[in-house]
Protein backbone atom coordinates (compact mmCIF):
# COMPACT_ATOMS: atom_id res chain seq x y z
CA UNK A 1 0.00 0.00 0.00
CA UNK A 2 2.81 2.63 0.85
CA UNK A 3 4.62 1.18 -2.44
CA UNK A 4 1.48 1.93 -4.10
CA UNK A 5 0.91 5.33 -2.51
CA UNK A 6 4.73 6.40 -3.18
CA UNK A 7 4.52 5.53 -6.82
CA UNK A 8 1.35 7.36 -7.65
CA UNK A 9 2.66 10.59 -5.28
CA UNK A 10 5.46 10.38 -8.06
CA UNK A 11 2.97 10.65 -11.42
CA UNK A 12 0.61 13.05 -9.51
CA UNK A 13 1.31 15.32 -12.40
CA UNK A 14 0.47 12.93 -14.98
CA UNK A 15 -2.22 11.85 -13.57
CA UNK A 16 -3.67 15.03 -13.49
CA UNK A 17 -2.77 16.02 -17.48
CA UNK A 18 -4.66 12.30 -17.85
CA UNK A 19 -7.87 13.82 -16.55
CA UNK A 20 -7.53 16.79 -18.19
CA UNK A 21 -7.12 15.40 -21.74
CA UNK A 22 -11.25 14.77 -21.49
CA UNK A 23 -12.52 17.80 -19.93
CA UNK A 24 -11.61 20.59 -17.91
CA UNK A 25 -11.91 19.60 -14.59
CA UNK A 26 -11.62 21.09 -10.80
CA UNK A 27 -9.80 19.93 -7.31
CA UNK A 28 -12.02 17.66 -5.54
CA UNK A 29 -13.57 16.06 -9.39
CA UNK A 30 -10.36 14.74 -9.92
CA UNK A 31 -9.63 13.05 -6.58
CA UNK A 32 -12.97 12.10 -6.78
CA UNK A 33 -12.13 10.42 -10.15
CA UNK A 34 -8.86 8.38 -8.87
CA UNK A 35 -10.93 7.10 -5.97
CA UNK A 36 -13.44 5.36 -8.23
CA UNK A 37 -10.35 4.54 -10.99
CA UNK A 38 -8.24 2.75 -7.64
CA UNK A 39 -11.22 1.52 -6.29
CA UNK A 40 -10.57 3.79 -3.48
CA UNK A 41 -7.07 2.93 -2.46
CA UNK A 42 -5.43 6.05 -3.53
CA UNK A 43 -6.55 9.55 -3.17
CA UNK A 44 -4.43 12.74 -3.08
CA UNK A 45 -3.90 14.90 0.03
CA UNK A 46 -5.28 19.30 -0.92
CA UNK A 47 -2.23 20.03 -0.68
CA UNK A 48 -0.27 17.40 -2.71
CA UNK A 49 -2.45 18.32 -5.90
CA UNK A 50 -2.49 21.90 -4.94
CA UNK A 51 1.36 21.77 -5.42
CA UNK A 52 0.68 19.53 -8.42
CA UNK A 53 -1.27 22.16 -9.85
CA UNK A 54 1.03 25.01 -9.10
CA UNK A 55 4.22 23.04 -10.77
CA UNK A 56 1.89 22.05 -14.15
CA UNK A 57 0.47 25.94 -13.74
CA UNK A 58 4.31 27.27 -14.14
CA UNK A 59 5.49 24.89 -16.47
CA UNK A 60 2.22 26.16 -18.57
CA UNK A 61 0.72 22.97 -19.18
CA UNK A 62 -2.35 23.97 -17.39
CA UNK A 63 -4.74 27.05 -17.60
CA UNK A 64 -7.47 27.88 -14.33
CA UNK A 65 -9.94 29.75 -14.68
CA UNK A 66 -12.98 30.62 -12.30
CA UNK A 67 -15.96 28.22 -12.58
CA UNK A 68 -19.16 30.45 -13.27
CA UNK A 69 -21.41 28.37 -10.88
CA UNK A 70 -25.30 29.85 -10.23
CA UNK A 71 -25.39 28.08 -6.90
CA UNK A 72 -23.09 27.45 -3.80
CA UNK A 73 -19.14 28.05 -3.82
CA UNK A 74 -17.52 29.08 -7.57
CA UNK A 75 -15.08 26.56 -8.55
CA UNK A 76 -11.72 26.62 -9.51
CA UNK A 77 -11.43 24.77 -13.06
CA UNK A 78 -8.24 23.38 -14.80
CA UNK A 79 -7.65 22.79 -18.66
CA UNK A 80 -4.49 21.49 -20.44
CA UNK A 81 -2.83 23.47 -22.64
CA UNK A 82 -1.15 22.21 -26.12
CA UNK A 83 2.05 21.97 -24.30
CA UNK A 84 0.39 20.29 -21.62
CA UNK A 85 -0.70 17.71 -24.20
CA UNK A 86 2.85 17.44 -25.35
CA UNK A 87 4.25 17.20 -22.54
CA UNK A 88 1.72 14.28 -21.64
CA UNK A 89 2.58 11.91 -24.77
CA UNK A 90 6.49 12.35 -23.86
CA UNK A 91 5.80 11.24 -20.64
CA UNK A 92 2.98 8.60 -21.15
CA UNK A 93 6.22 7.01 -23.80
CA UNK A 94 8.94 7.06 -21.01
CA UNK A 95 6.51 5.65 -18.39
CA UNK A 96 5.86 2.35 -21.10
CA UNK A 97 9.57 1.93 -21.34
CA UNK A 98 10.40 2.16 -17.36
CA UNK A 99 7.22 -0.03 -16.95
CA UNK A 100 8.56 -2.94 -19.28
CA UNK A 101 11.37 -2.23 -17.79
CA UNK A 102 10.58 -3.16 -14.54
CA UNK A 103 8.17 -5.74 -15.53
CA UNK A 104 11.27 -7.42 -16.85
CA UNK A 105 13.61 -6.65 -13.73
CA UNK A 106 10.98 -8.12 -11.23
CA UNK A 107 9.86 -11.29 -12.33
CA UNK B 1 -20.70 22.14 9.69
CA UNK B 2 -19.77 23.75 6.71
CA UNK B 3 -18.88 26.59 9.14
CA UNK B 4 -16.42 24.36 11.18
CA UNK B 5 -14.46 23.60 8.16
CA UNK B 6 -14.11 26.72 7.02
CA UNK B 7 -13.24 28.05 10.31
CA UNK B 8 -10.83 24.96 10.87
CA UNK B 9 -9.13 26.02 7.13
CA UNK B 10 -8.95 29.24 8.32
CA UNK B 11 -7.10 28.24 11.05
CA UNK B 12 -4.68 26.17 9.01
CA UNK B 13 -4.00 29.17 6.86
CA UNK B 14 -3.17 31.52 9.34
CA UNK B 15 0.22 31.31 8.89
CA UNK B 16 0.33 31.43 5.05
CA UNK B 17 1.90 34.38 3.09
CA UNK B 18 -0.84 37.16 2.65
CA UNK B 19 -0.77 36.69 -1.28
CA UNK B 20 -3.83 36.13 -3.92
CA UNK B 21 -2.58 33.28 -4.62
CA UNK B 22 -2.72 31.98 -1.12
CA UNK B 23 -6.15 33.46 -0.37
CA UNK B 24 -7.11 31.54 -3.74
CA UNK B 25 -6.03 28.04 -2.44
CA UNK B 26 -7.49 28.42 0.81
CA UNK B 27 -10.92 29.03 -0.84
CA UNK B 28 -10.55 26.00 -3.29
CA UNK B 29 -9.23 23.82 -0.27
CA UNK B 30 -12.74 25.21 1.79
CA UNK B 31 -14.64 24.44 -1.07
CA UNK B 32 -13.20 21.14 -1.63
CA UNK B 33 -13.41 19.91 1.41
CA UNK B 34 -16.94 21.00 2.20
CA UNK B 35 -18.09 19.13 -0.95
CA UNK B 36 -15.94 16.26 0.10
CA UNK B 37 -18.14 15.78 3.82
CA UNK B 38 -21.59 16.22 1.90
CA UNK B 39 -20.36 13.10 -0.74
CA UNK B 40 -19.45 11.41 2.42
CA UNK B 41 -22.81 12.29 4.63
CA UNK B 42 -24.58 11.13 2.04
CA UNK B 43 -22.84 7.79 1.44
CA UNK B 44 -23.95 7.36 5.02
CA UNK B 45 -21.52 8.11 7.12
CA UNK B 46 -21.65 9.59 10.08
CA UNK B 47 -21.05 13.21 10.61
CA UNK B 48 -18.31 13.12 13.43
CA UNK B 49 -16.37 10.50 11.19
CA UNK B 50 -16.63 12.39 8.12
CA UNK B 51 -15.23 15.17 9.70
CA UNK B 52 -12.03 13.29 10.35
CA UNK B 53 -11.46 12.12 6.82
CA UNK B 54 -11.89 15.63 5.78
CA UNK B 55 -9.88 16.86 8.01
CA UNK B 56 -7.13 14.21 7.36
CA UNK B 57 -7.52 14.75 3.47
CA UNK B 58 -6.14 18.32 3.57
CA UNK B 59 -2.80 16.85 4.71
CA UNK B 60 0.55 19.44 5.53
CA UNK B 61 -0.37 22.68 3.54
CA UNK B 62 2.78 24.28 5.50
CA UNK B 63 5.20 23.92 3.40
CA UNK B 64 3.90 25.05 0.06
CA UNK B 65 3.58 28.35 2.45
CA UNK B 66 7.18 29.16 2.29
CA UNK B 67 7.04 28.60 -1.75
CA UNK B 68 4.05 30.80 -1.99
CA UNK B 69 5.70 33.33 -0.03
CA UNK B 70 9.04 33.43 -2.25
CA UNK B 71 6.39 34.87 -5.37
CA UNK B 72 4.31 37.58 -4.17
CA UNK B 73 2.70 39.40 -7.36
CA UNK B 74 1.48 42.59 -4.68
CA UNK B 75 4.60 43.27 -3.25
CA UNK B 76 7.62 44.75 -4.95
CA UNK B 77 10.50 43.35 -6.84
CA UNK B 78 13.83 42.70 -5.30
CA UNK B 79 15.13 46.03 -7.05
CA UNK B 80 12.39 47.87 -6.49
CA UNK B 81 12.55 47.79 -2.75
CA UNK B 82 16.31 48.51 -2.80
CA UNK B 83 15.17 51.50 -4.55
CA UNK B 84 12.79 52.42 -2.53
CA UNK B 85 14.64 51.98 0.27
CA UNK B 86 17.28 54.49 -1.08
CA UNK B 87 14.75 57.20 -1.62
CA UNK B 88 13.37 57.36 2.05
CA UNK B 89 16.56 57.05 3.41
CA UNK B 90 17.86 59.93 1.20
CA UNK B 91 14.80 61.71 2.42
CA UNK B 92 15.44 61.33 5.83
CA UNK B 93 18.61 62.59 4.95
CA UNK B 94 17.39 65.62 3.47
CA UNK B 95 15.13 66.00 6.44
CA UNK B 96 18.15 66.11 8.64
CA UNK B 97 19.88 68.20 6.44
CA UNK B 98 17.20 71.01 6.02
CA UNK B 99 17.25 71.04 9.96
CA UNK B 100 21.01 71.54 10.52
CA UNK B 101 20.86 74.35 7.86
CA UNK B 102 18.67 76.09 9.66
CA UNK B 103 20.35 75.50 13.13
CA UNK B 104 23.45 76.76 11.25
CA UNK B 105 21.49 79.80 9.64
CA UNK B 106 20.29 81.35 13.37
CA UNK B 107 23.55 80.83 14.66
CA UNK B 108 25.71 82.78 12.09
CA UNK B 109 23.03 85.15 10.47
CA UNK B 110 23.47 87.97 13.01
CA UNK B 111 27.20 87.59 12.69
CA UNK B 112 27.27 87.32 8.71
CA UNK B 113 24.54 90.25 8.47
CA UNK B 114 24.76 92.40 11.38
CA UNK B 115 22.30 95.09 9.57
CA UNK B 116 19.03 92.75 9.24
CA UNK B 117 16.18 92.23 11.91
CA UNK B 118 16.21 89.15 14.00
CA UNK B 119 12.37 88.45 12.57
CA UNK B 120 13.34 88.90 8.95
CA UNK B 121 16.73 86.40 9.35
CA UNK B 122 14.27 84.03 11.20
CA UNK B 123 11.52 84.20 8.65
CA UNK B 124 14.77 83.33 5.77
CA UNK B 125 16.01 80.52 7.77
CA UNK B 126 12.43 79.09 7.49
CA UNK B 127 12.29 79.51 3.88
CA UNK B 128 16.03 78.10 3.47
CA UNK B 129 14.64 75.38 4.95
CA UNK B 130 11.39 74.68 3.84
CA UNK B 131 12.56 75.21 0.28
CA UNK B 132 15.41 72.21 0.82
CA UNK B 133 12.11 70.25 2.34
CA UNK B 134 10.60 70.14 -1.10
CA UNK B 135 12.92 67.67 -2.66
CA UNK B 136 12.84 64.67 0.14
CA UNK B 137 8.71 65.76 0.15
CA UNK B 138 8.51 64.50 -3.69
CA UNK B 139 11.06 61.54 -3.25
CA UNK B 140 8.57 60.40 -0.59
CA UNK B 141 5.45 60.55 -2.78
CA UNK B 142 7.17 58.98 -5.30
CA UNK B 143 8.42 56.17 -3.19
CA UNK B 144 5.18 55.77 -2.11
CA UNK B 145 3.61 55.59 -5.66
CA UNK B 146 6.15 52.71 -6.71
CA UNK B 147 3.21 49.89 -6.04
CA UNK B 148 2.23 48.20 -9.12
CA UNK B 149 -1.12 48.87 -10.32
CA UNK B 150 -3.49 46.04 -9.02
CA UNK B 151 -3.86 44.07 -11.80
CA UNK B 152 -7.34 42.40 -12.27
CA UNK B 153 -7.26 38.50 -12.64
CA UNK B 154 -10.52 37.41 -13.12
CA UNK B 155 -13.70 39.91 -14.87
CA UNK B 156 -15.99 39.35 -12.16
CA UNK B 157 -17.44 41.57 -9.63
CA UNK B 158 -15.39 40.69 -6.54
CA UNK B 159 -11.97 41.81 -8.46
CA UNK B 160 -13.92 44.71 -10.12
CA UNK B 161 -14.68 46.11 -6.44
CA UNK B 162 -11.29 45.00 -4.84
CA UNK B 163 -9.72 47.09 -8.10
CA UNK B 164 -12.19 50.02 -7.67
CA UNK B 165 -11.37 50.21 -3.97
CA UNK B 166 -7.35 50.05 -5.22
CA UNK B 167 -7.87 53.18 -6.92
CA UNK B 168 -9.59 54.71 -5.40
CA UNK B 169 -7.12 54.66 -2.25
CA UNK B 170 -4.26 55.59 -4.55
CA UNK B 171 -6.42 58.35 -5.86
CA UNK B 172 -6.64 59.28 -2.25
CA UNK B 173 -3.04 59.15 -1.15
CA UNK B 174 -2.08 61.27 -4.51
CA UNK B 175 -4.38 63.94 -3.78
CA UNK B 176 -3.37 64.57 0.38
CA UNK B 177 0.36 64.51 -1.76
CA UNK B 178 -0.93 67.01 -4.27
CA UNK B 179 -2.60 69.12 -1.74
CA UNK B 180 0.16 69.70 0.57
CA UNK B 181 2.65 70.33 -1.78
CA UNK B 182 0.41 73.14 -3.44
CA UNK B 183 -0.44 74.74 0.55
CA UNK B 184 3.41 74.53 1.12
CA UNK B 185 4.57 76.26 -2.24
CA UNK B 186 1.80 78.97 -1.65
CA UNK B 187 3.45 79.20 1.70
CA UNK B 188 6.75 79.47 0.73
CA UNK B 189 5.34 81.95 -1.86
CA UNK B 190 3.64 84.23 0.75
CA UNK B 191 6.56 84.42 2.76
CA UNK B 192 8.69 85.19 0.00
CA UNK B 193 6.98 87.80 -1.88
CA UNK B 194 6.04 89.79 1.28
CA UNK B 195 9.29 90.08 2.62
CA UNK B 196 10.64 91.17 -0.51
CA UNK B 197 7.53 93.86 -1.17
CA UNK B 198 6.56 94.37 2.69
CA UNK B 199 2.98 94.59 0.91
CA UNK B 200 1.57 92.92 3.76
CA UNK B 201 -1.80 93.97 3.25
CA UNK B 202 -2.01 92.50 -0.18
CA UNK B 203 0.06 89.57 -0.34
CA UNK B 204 -2.40 87.45 1.68
CA UNK B 205 -3.93 86.83 -2.10
CA UNK B 206 -1.47 84.33 -2.27
CA UNK B 207 -3.56 81.90 -0.03
CA UNK B 208 -6.67 83.05 -2.69
CA UNK B 209 -4.66 81.34 -5.58
CA UNK B 210 -3.78 78.78 -3.33
CA UNK B 211 -6.81 77.60 -3.03
CA UNK B 212 -7.56 78.07 -6.96
CA UNK B 213 -4.73 76.10 -7.85
CA UNK B 214 -5.96 73.18 -5.49
CA UNK B 215 -9.63 73.51 -6.71
CA UNK B 216 -7.75 73.51 -10.39
CA UNK B 217 -5.89 69.99 -9.46
CA UNK B 218 -9.14 68.28 -8.25
CA UNK B 219 -10.77 69.00 -11.18
CA UNK B 220 -8.22 67.48 -13.32
CA UNK B 221 -7.96 64.32 -11.54
CA UNK B 222 -12.14 64.24 -11.65
CA UNK B 223 -12.13 64.85 -15.43
CA UNK B 224 -9.22 62.43 -16.00
CA UNK B 225 -11.13 59.81 -14.05
CA UNK B 226 -14.33 60.25 -16.13
CA UNK B 227 -11.98 59.87 -18.98
CA UNK B 228 -10.95 56.51 -17.78
CA UNK B 229 -14.42 55.09 -16.88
Amino acid sequence: MSITSDILRGHTEAIILAHLLEQDSYGYQINKDIMKKTDNRCELKEATLYSAFRRLEQAGYIRTYWGDEKVGARRRYYSITEEGRRAYQVYKREWEEAKAAIDQLLI
Amino acid sequence: MDERIRKYIEELFADAPKTRKAMEWKEEVVTNTIEKYHDLISEGYQEEDAWQMVIHSIGDVTELFEELREENPLSLSEEQRQKRAVLNAAAAGLYIFAAVVYLAWMLTAQWLFPYMYFEVSMEVGLILAALICIPPTCMLIYAANMYPKFSKKEDNLVESYKEARYIRNRERAIKISVSAIIWFVTLIIYFIVSFVTFYWAVTWITFLIGGCAQAIAFLVFSLKREKQG
